[in-house]
């Protein structure tokens, strides 16, 4: 595929999010938006930058066998949905953690890891994975 | 509004088709559909595509289509909503009708996907979820399903077969239908031990990667009785969006988009679920049935599983769905989708549908959605006597 999934302006675009956990937090909802949004789904557009908490739970997960043509040299691997705050969802990789001990409900934390490494150069991306707590 | 009706249906046999172009395909099904309503010309066409840029470097896909179909200079537009681009170009062109903007109108579906490998095509496919937030993070589109069916069986303890018994179904409906990919029967257990994409979620309970291309063409009801036509009415038609992202969603076992979007259609036709006769679906895949069959009504919530087992889905049973194949067995070419389940609605209301005929078949819907569930479309259609 010769589309690259990651330029250098989108990438630095979001290093707030993918380094510092950086979420918008609606006030009058008491509700987290991750990543920020202009508008809260109440109408309100007055939204504070909040960080949310490193720790989560896992609401549900897979195993990918056959992922996209970025990820081929890791695969398998574990992904899943994790709460970290009421609103804020994250979809993760689920790192260094046998397949056979991943379950929902489990508690994981957030860590600062490489994710894929973009075009012919092989130029590193970052952002977040989670690993057992 | 004007009363709309379906007159004319066309599309080939689906499948890995390396020596037809993107164009080749679109027009094929077109050709078809134009002869089989026995329309002189059309006034205004749609081509509902989610990603020919990125399978095969093309798009203004209206003007491509317009030109090979010889039909310049009408109006032409290309709709695209990820995997409901077929079944949403329908809903436009039943609009430009209804609307009174056009009396005879086109609508084609057409994806080309073999061009590119199979990691390539996953790369564009997940292009209909979050790239940023979803995709950057290694989530495929079977992962995506594969957690709404981990989060399923959580909640409402469905089984991992009942997942294949949906694959089972639907291939051997597609088992008798000329048209499709995948024209063999499988077992509960060769879906549950084929090869691992996305746990637990397996090739078998995949629809296929597909080149192909299904067209309609809607006229008013008026028009449809001076063709001689059986009147086939669009009765219902109703879409609706839900977040982008599966993780944004307060309930990971359901798909909200495709339940506003059959509340609409439902009361736009004055029907309610249960006079439903048969129905197609987006069965992406296996999970993808499940949990339609509870948003559009057929089954209580996390029901759904139980009925599959007890035979309440298959030819025959209370709720036939997926008498084409589906997705599953008859392939899965994404913007052809939508239109080609219209096709399989009329086939049954025509009776041509052997050992697959709905009796009596008289009221059927379809439904089509887009990526996790970011967009859903249900048509309902009705034949009158």
């Amino acid at each position: 595929m010769s589309f690259e999934s990651v330029t250098p302006a989108r990438y630095a675009r979001f290093i707030p999010q993918r380094y510092r956990l950086e979420a918008g937090y609606c006030r009058k909802c008491d509700r987290y938006f991750f990543p920020p949004r202009l508008v809260c789904s109440c109408g309100c557009e007055d939204m504070e930058i909040r960080k949310l908490p490193d720790e989560g739970k896992l609401l549900t997960y897979t195993i990918i066998h056959t992922p996209g043509s970025q990820f081929q040299d890791e695969r398998p691997f574990a992904i899943g949905i994790v709460e970290l705050a009421p609103g804020a969802r994250i979809t993760t990789q689920i790192a260094d953690t046998p397949f056979d001990e991943i379950k929902i409900g489990m508690k994981l934390k957030v860590e600062f890891r490489k994710i894929q490494s973009v075009g012919e150069g092989g130029v590193l991306a970052y952002g977040y994975k989670v690993v057992a707590l | 509004m004007r009363d709309v009706a379906v007159v004319g249906v066309g599309m080939n046999k689906w499948g890995e088709l390396w020596e037809k172009d993107l164009r080749d395909l679109y027009v094929e099904a077109a050709l078809l559909a134009i002869k089989d309503a026995g329309v002189d010309h059309v006034d205004s066409m749609y081509v509902g595509c989610m990603t020919s840029g990125l399978f095969n470097c093309q798009e203004h896909l209206g003007s491509l289509m317009a030109d090979y179909l010889g039909v310049n200079p009408i109006p032409a537009t290309r709709v695209e909503s990820a995997c409901a681009s077929g079944g949403i170009a329908v809903r436009m062109g039943f609009m430009e009708v209804a609307g009174g903007f056009s009396d005879i109108v086109l609508v084609g579906g057409v994806e080309k996907m073999t061009d590119v490998s199979g990691d390539g095509a996953t790369f564009a496919l997940a292009t209909a979820c979050d790239q940023e937030w979803e995709a950057y993070n290694g989530i495929t589109f079977p992962g995506l399903y594969a957690m709404m069916a981990r989060a399923h069986m959580a909640k409402y303890g469905t089984k991992r077969e009942h997942l294949a018994m949906v694959a089972v179904k639907n291939h051997e409906n597609g088992f008798h239908n000329p048209n499709a990919q995948y024209r063999m029967k499988v077992t509960v257990e060769e879906v549950i031990n084929s090869t691992k994409v996305a746990e637990p979620l397996n090739i078998l309970d995949c629809s296929p990667i597909t080149d192909g291309a299904a067209a309609i063409i809607l006229t008013t009801v008026e028009n449809a009785k001076k063709l001689g036509k059986p009147i086939i009415r669009i009765i219902g038609s109703g879409q609706a969006t839900g977040t982008i992202a599966l993780h944004s969603r307060a309930d990971l076992a359901a798909i909200d988009a495709t339940r506003f979007a059959a509340d609409k259609a439902y009361k736009m036709a004055g029907k309610s679920p249960k006079d439903i006769q048969f129905a197609e679906v987006h069965d992406c895949f296996t999970i993808a049935e499940l949990l339609i069959m509870e948003e559009l009504g057929f089954v209580e919530r996390g029901k759904s599983g139980p009925a599959v087992e007890a035979g309440e889905t298959k030819v025959g049973g209370r709720i036939p769905i997926n008498t084409s194949g589906g997705l599953k067995s008859k392939g899965h070419p994404v913007g052809a989708t939508g239109v080609a389940q219209i096709i399989a609605l009329v086939e049954q209301f025509r009776g041509e549908k052997g050992v697959c005929q709905v009796k009596g078949a008289k009221v059927g819907l379809t439904q089509n959605m887009g990526g996790s569930g970011g967009s859903s479309v249900v048509h309902i259609l009705e034949a009158m006597s």
